[in-house]
C-alpha cells in the first residue's frame, strides 16, 4: 500500500470537499429554514417563522398528495417496463456469434445520449392528435386515436413512455454487462438437463442478475422519481394536474407561484421520501441476498 | 438446423424493430428540420418533400442561437475542467490512503448526488439572488459543478481501485514525492477513464436543464433553455426547433460515442464493470 501523509491526504481531498460542503451543507441548511417560514420570494421583508405549520398544510393539500402519488407512479411504471424490455435486449445483444452485432450495440446507446428536453420535444410532436406519427399508426392499424397529451389517463402514460424509450437502453447495456461476466457452467448444466427458457431464466440468471437488477432498480428509481425536463416539454402536469409530479409541483410553487417557504417544505419532505424508500430497498435486497 | 436458422432470423427482426425505435425520432426530427413548414403537419410525413436549409440558416443567423450554444461549451468545458481537477484530486486520495473516516466520506460525497435538482433549486436560488448571479455562467458552472462532482469522484476512485499500486510504490521508495507519483506514475496509468469520466461530465452539463431554466434569461442561457421558446403562443415552429436540436444533440451524441465503452460503467457510478 502506498503510503501517503496526512498533509497530502487531507490537501489533495479538500478542493473537492470544500466545494460539496459549501454547495451542499450550506443550500441543506438553507432549505430547512425556509421550509419553517412563510416566504415569499417577491416579499422577502414580510417573512414569518411558522414552525411546522407548511409541512401540515402539504400533507393536507390535495394536489401535493396527488403529485406525490403521480410521481411514485411515473417511478414504478417507467422502472418496471425499462427492466422488462431491457432484459430482452440484453438477451438480444448477448448474441455476439451474429454478423453486425456491433452495429446494434452501438445504435442502442443513442438514445442516453440525447438531451432529455430535446426527447419530450420530439415525442411531442409524435404524440400530436392531429399530425403525430403515433396516431397515424394506431389510425392505420383500425384503431381509435388517442389524445395522448391532452387526456388526463394518457398524458402520464405518454411522459413514461418517452423516459422508457430514453433509458431501456441503460438497463439494457447493463443486464447484457451482467449476462456477459455470468458463469457458463451452470447454464450449460441446465440445457443438458432440459430445462425451459422461463426456468432457466427464473432460477439460474434471475439469482446470479440479482445485484446488477440491484444497482439498475435502485438508480432507475431515483432518477425518474425526480424526472422533470420531459414533463415539463411534453405536458407541464397538465392537463390540469393530471399528470404533475412533485418535481412539477414543487417548482411551481417555488419558481412560479414564489412561494419559497412552501415550495422548501414540500422539498424536504421530497428528500425523506426518496431516503426512505432508498433505505428500505438497499435493506431488502440485503435480507434478500 | 432449419430450426436454428430460423430463430436467426427472428432475433435480427427484433434487433432491427430495436434500431428502428432508436433512430427513428432522430431521423423524423432531422427530416422535419428540412422541410418547409407547410409541411410540417403532413400525414403521413413527407420524407421525400424538397429539402430546404432555411430553418438551420434562421437558427444560425437570425436568431441568438449560436451565442447560447457557445455559452453551453464555456459552461460544460468550464464545469468538466473545476470537477475532473477537484474530482481526480480526492479521488486519488481516497483510494490510496488508509483512512479510517474513508468510507464516511464517500458515503457523503455520494449522498450529495441524491437529491432532486429542484430541492437544491430552491435555497440556491435566493443564494444566486444575492449574490448576483443569476444569469451568469459562472452561477451556472457552480452549480453544475455541484451537480458533477460526487459521480466524478466515484468513478475515479474506482479507476484508481483497479491499478496496481506497486509502481507507486516502487517510485516513492525511489524517492519520488506523493504529487510527483501522482502526476507522473498514477494519472497516466488512468488515462482512458479519466478521458471517460471527462467526457461523460461534459454530456450530462451539456444536457442539463432544470438550473438553465430558473438561472439563466438572456446571457448565460445555455441550449436546452432555448429550446421551449419555438413553441409560440399560437403555432410551433418545428422546423426551427428540430433545426437547434439537432444543432445541439451532435456533440454529446459524437463524443458519447466515442467513449462508449465506458458508459455502463459510468452511468452505473462505476458500480458495474
Amino acid at each position: 500500500m502506498v503510503r501517503l501523509s496526512r498533509t497530502f491526504f487531507y490537501s489533495a481531498i479538500a478542493p473537492a470537499f470544500l466545494i460539496l460542503l459549501a454547495l451542499v451543507i450550506y443550500p441543506t441548511y438553507k432549505v430547512l429554514t425556509y421550509s419553517l417560514m412563510e416566504y415569499k420570494l417577491t416579499k422577502p421583508n414580510a417573512s414569518s417563522f411558522v414552525w411546522f405549520h407548511q409541512y401540515a398544510e402539504a400533507f393536507a393539500d390535495e394536489r401535493f398528495r396527488w403529485a406525490l402519488g403521480r410521481s411514485l407512479y411515473f417511478a414504478l411504471l417507467s422502472v418496471l417496463l425499462t427492466l422488462v424490455i431491457g432484459y430482452a435486449i440484453a438477451e438480444l445483444l448477448r448474441r455476439d456469434d451474429l454478423k453486425g452485432m456491433c452495429f446494434f450495440r452501438s445504435v442502442i446507446l443513442v438514445p442516453m445520449l440525447i438531451t432529455p428536453l430535446v426527447v419530450g420535444a420530439v415525442f411531442r410532436y409524435m404524440y400530436d392528435y392531429d399530425y403525430g406519427v403515433v396516431n397515424d399508426i394506431i389510425r392505420r392499424i383500425g384503431l381509435q386515436k388517442i389524445p395522448f397529451l391532452g387526456d388526463p389517463f394518457w398524458a402520464l402514460h405518454a411522459a413514461v413512455l418517452a423516459d422508457v424509450w430514453q433509458w431501456t437502453p441503460f438497463a439494457a447495456i447493463v443486464l447484457l454487462a451482467g449476462l456477459e461476466a455470468m458463469p457458463r457452467e451452470p447454464l450449460e448444466a441446465a440445457a443438458l438437463d432440459g430445462a425451459g427458457f422461463w426456468q432457466t431464466l427464473w432460477s439460474i440468471k434471475m439469482p446470479l442478475l440479482r445485484p446488477v437488477i440491484g444497482v439498475t432498480v435502485l438508480l432507475r428509481f431515483m432518477d425518474a422519481f425526480r424526472e422533470f425536463d420531459k414533463l415539463y416539454i411534453l405536458t407541464a402536469g397538465g392537463p390540469g394536474t393530471s399528470s404533475e409530479t412533485l418535481s412539477i409541483y414543487v417548482w411551481r410553487q417555488a419558481f412560479q407561484y414564489f412561494n419559497t417557504g412552501y415550495g422548501a417544505a414540500m422539498g424536504v419532505v421530497m428528500l425523506f421520501v426518496i431516503n426512505i424508500l432508498s433505505t428500505f430497498y438497499v435493506k431488502l435486497s440485503k435480507t434478500l441476498q | 438446423m432449419a430450426g436454428k436458422r430460423l430463430e436467426r432470423y427472428l432475433v435480427y427482426l427484433a434487433l432491427v424493430l430495436m434500431a428502428v425505435v432508436v433512430l427513428f425520432p432522430l431521423a423524423l426530427m432531422f427530416r422535419i428540420s428540412l422541410i418547409e413548414p407547410k409541411h410540417f403537419f403532413d400525414v403521413p410525413v413527407s420524407w421525400f418533400a424538397p429539402v430546404t436549409v432555411d430553418h438551420y440558416r434562421h437558427v444560425l443567423i437570425d436568431s441568438p442561437f449560436p451565442k447560447y450554444l457557445a455559452n453551453s461549451l464555456i459552461v460544460s468545458l468550464a464545469t468538466t475542467a473545476i470537477v475532473m481537477f477537484a474530482g481526480t484530486l480526492a479521488a486519488f486520495a481516497l483510494a490510496r490512503h488508509r483512512a479510517k473516516n474513508k468510507d464516511g466520506l464517500l458515503f457523503f460525497v455520494l449522498s450529495t448526488r441524491m437529491g432532486p435538482p429542484v430541492v437544491f433549486a430552491v435555497p440556491m436560488y435566493v443564494m444566486m439572488i444575492n449574490m448576483n448571479m443569476i444569469d451568469s455562467r459562472l452561477g451556472l458552472i457552480l452549480l453544475n459543478t455541484f451537480a458533477n462532482l460526487a459521480f466524478a469522484i466515484w468513478l475515479m476512485y474506482g479507476f484508481f481501485k483497479d491499478t496496481p499500486p506497486e509502481v507507486e510504490e516502487a517510485a516513492m521508495l525511489d524517492g519520488l514525492g506523493e504529487f510527483g507519483v501522482f502526476t507522473r506514475i498514477s494519472l497516466p496509468m488512468v488515462t482512458s477513464g479519466l478521458v471517460a469520466t471527462a467526457t461523460l461530465v461534459f454530456i450530462m452539463t451539456w444536457n442539463e436543464f432544470f438550473y438553465a431554466l430558473i438561472m439563466t434569461r438572456d446571457v448565460a442561457k445555455t441550449f436546452p433553455a432555448q429550446v421551449p421558446s419555438f413553441f409560440g403562443a399560437f403555432a410551433v415552429d418545428w422546423g426551427g426547433m428540430f433545426a437547434a436540436s439537432w444543432l445541439g444533440i451532435l456533440i454529446p451524441l459524437i463524443f458519447g460515442m466515442a467513449v462508449r465503452k465506458y458508459l455502463a460503467r459510468g452511468l452505473t457510478m462505476g458500480f458495474t464493470q
